[in-house]
């Protein structure tokens, strides 16, 4: 497969070499004005004093927080929960403490209540 | 400024871009597959951004991830990049939508990569099925501000107590291929390469621009990916993000013809010649034989050492071997390691050492 080598043929077989609307200074001018605005604003406004890290501000590893541990309660008794048995990927900028406990309640069988280190929660 | 930006340069680092990216888009179409598979399953929990985002069911994630794998391979090779690319796109933004777990920072960035490599006209470079073209210079301009704008909040984000105190890397340095040396698994070292990764992605961010400070910021962007790669779990994803990355760093790279001139009555060096022309990928090489009517340089000093003109500057010997290395694919990302001192005093030894043993073979092309 030629991928370093040009088949050297002409490129007006294809039609305008660089076509119209890329060559405007005008699509030029706001594409960049465009850009510039959105990739500042987005990251600026996820900026702050956040308890997790947050998405679309290109927060890598700028923050730790640690997975919670849950144990369900069920007639059976008290059983540690692998999040990643229940999470399609355990990610620090999910809220686990408040999606998965009614999660929980609602996937395991007889489930009474889901608690964690300073919580619980009710089936 | 305006005229700049549409003024036109080559194609080929843009399209080195696209099939780099598009080969992490492969890669990464592994873990999003195994990503939203497992939200089909009724036990794993579902995290929608909104309550009319569509149920992840096994037909639309298989459909998802087919578009996903071969819209990759057609935008990797270069065929037809204006479709592929915005298919590409829809793929990667059907999965980022379809659920928050499947957000990740290198996919969130490869489809910026992929909008800002179709919009610049990827296309036009390095395909399997056109001759070059040149591009406008606004398009390949946006991407090399996308990796500033990633590297430099990437360091502002991790200015905090926490990232600075190494708690953070302390956390994240362990699972990877290469284990993290338990002597240095101290929190005074960990702080201080805390410290050091922001002022290296800082640098980064800020010393590509320069003509002058770009090999550093080679250098340092090669350290970096390939010490979270390495040393992070995660290595897949973390192999894409330094692909995405290092994809762009060709972007910076002059588009200032090197002129190489070289003695063309000697064997080996004819055989070094003919390598450096095969990998001159982005094609920025022009070489000029000591016997060519092109060449102004004395004949004695050619078959002294190998002489490179580039951007007003004049090197010969083992420099002008690391500034070609510099251009090439794929040494561009690592000959910068040849200008450290002990490497370039080794280096000229070398060359100095090959220059003497050199067979020179007088009025034949034979090695």
């Amino acid at each position: 497969m030629p991928i370093t080598e040009s088949h050297g043929r002409s490129g007006s077989i294809y039609g305008d070499i660089v076509s119209e609307w890329r060559k405007s200074p005008l699509v030029a001018g706001i594409a960049v004005a465009l850009f510039v605005l959105i990739q500042l604003a987005i990251p600026i406004s996820r900026f702050g004093d956040h308890e997790r890290a947050q998405r679309f501000g290109w927060q890598m590893f700028s923050v730790s927080v640690p997975d919670p541990t849950l144990t369900v309660v069920t007639d059976s008794g008290e059983e540690k929960i692998m999040l990643g048995d229940y999470m399609a990927r355990v990610r620090s900028d999910i809220d686990i403490l408040a999606l998965m406990p009614p999660h929980l309640c609602e996937v395991v069988e007889d489930a009474a209540a889901v608690n964690w280190d300073g919580g619980s929660h009710q089936c | 400024m305006l005229t700049w930006l549409t003024g036109t340069t080559g194609p080929r680092p843009l399209g080195l871009a696209r099939v780099i990216v598009g080969a992490a888009a492969l890669i990464r179409s592994l873990v999003a597959w195994r990503v939203i598979y497992k939200l089909t399953n009724p036990e794993i929990l579902r995290t929608p951004y909104a309550d009319w985002t569509p149920e992840p069911t096994t037909p639309l994630v298989v459909l998802i991830v087919t578009v996903w794998v071969v819209a990759a391979i057609l935008f990797m090779i270069g065929w037809r990049v204006s479709w592929t690319g915005p298919i590409l796109l829809i793929a990667i933004s059907a999965t980022l939508a379809l659920d928050q777990q499947a957000y990740s920072n290198h996919l969130y960035l490869m489809a910026w990569l992929v909008l800002l490599l179709t919009v610049a006209d990827a296309g036009a470079g390095l395909t399997v099925s056109r001759a070059d073209r040149p591009v406008v210079r606004w398009g390949v301009l946006l991407l090399m501000m996308q990796m500033s704008v990633v590297y430099g909040f990437s360091a502002l984000t991790k200015l905090n107590d926490e990232f600075l105190s190494g708690e953070v890397l302390a956390g994240v340095i362990r699972g990877g291929i290469v284990s993290f040396p338990d002597a240095l698994w101290t929190p005074r070292f960990l702080s201080l390469l805390a410290g050091t990764v922001i002022i290296v992605e800082l640098s980064i961010a800020l010393l590509i621009w320069r003509t002058r400070f770009r090999a550093a910021a080679l250098l340092l962007g090669l350290g970096l990916h390939t010490g979270i790669t390495l040393l992070m779990a995660s290595t897949l994803e973390l192999l894409v993000f330094s692909l995405e990355m290092l994809a762009l760093y060709p972007l910076f790279l002059t588009r200032e013809e090197l002129v190489v001139i070289w003695d063309d009555d000697c064997g080996s060096c004819r055989g070094w010649v003919t390598r450096f022309t095969r990998f001159d990928v982005l094609r920025t090489l022009h070489v000029i034989g000591k016997s060519d009517p092109g060449n102004r340089v004395p004949a004695e000093d050619v078959e002294r050492s190998l002489h490179l003109f580039h951007l007003d500057e004049v090197t010969n010997g083992f420099k002008a071997v690391a500034g070609i290395l510099e251009h090439l694919v794929p040494t561009l990302w690592v000959a910068p390691i040849l200008r450290l001192p002990v490497i370039s005093h080794l280096g000229e030894r070398w060359y100095r050492w090959q220059a003497r043993r050199r067979s020179c073979l007088v009025g034949s092309g034979g090695d």
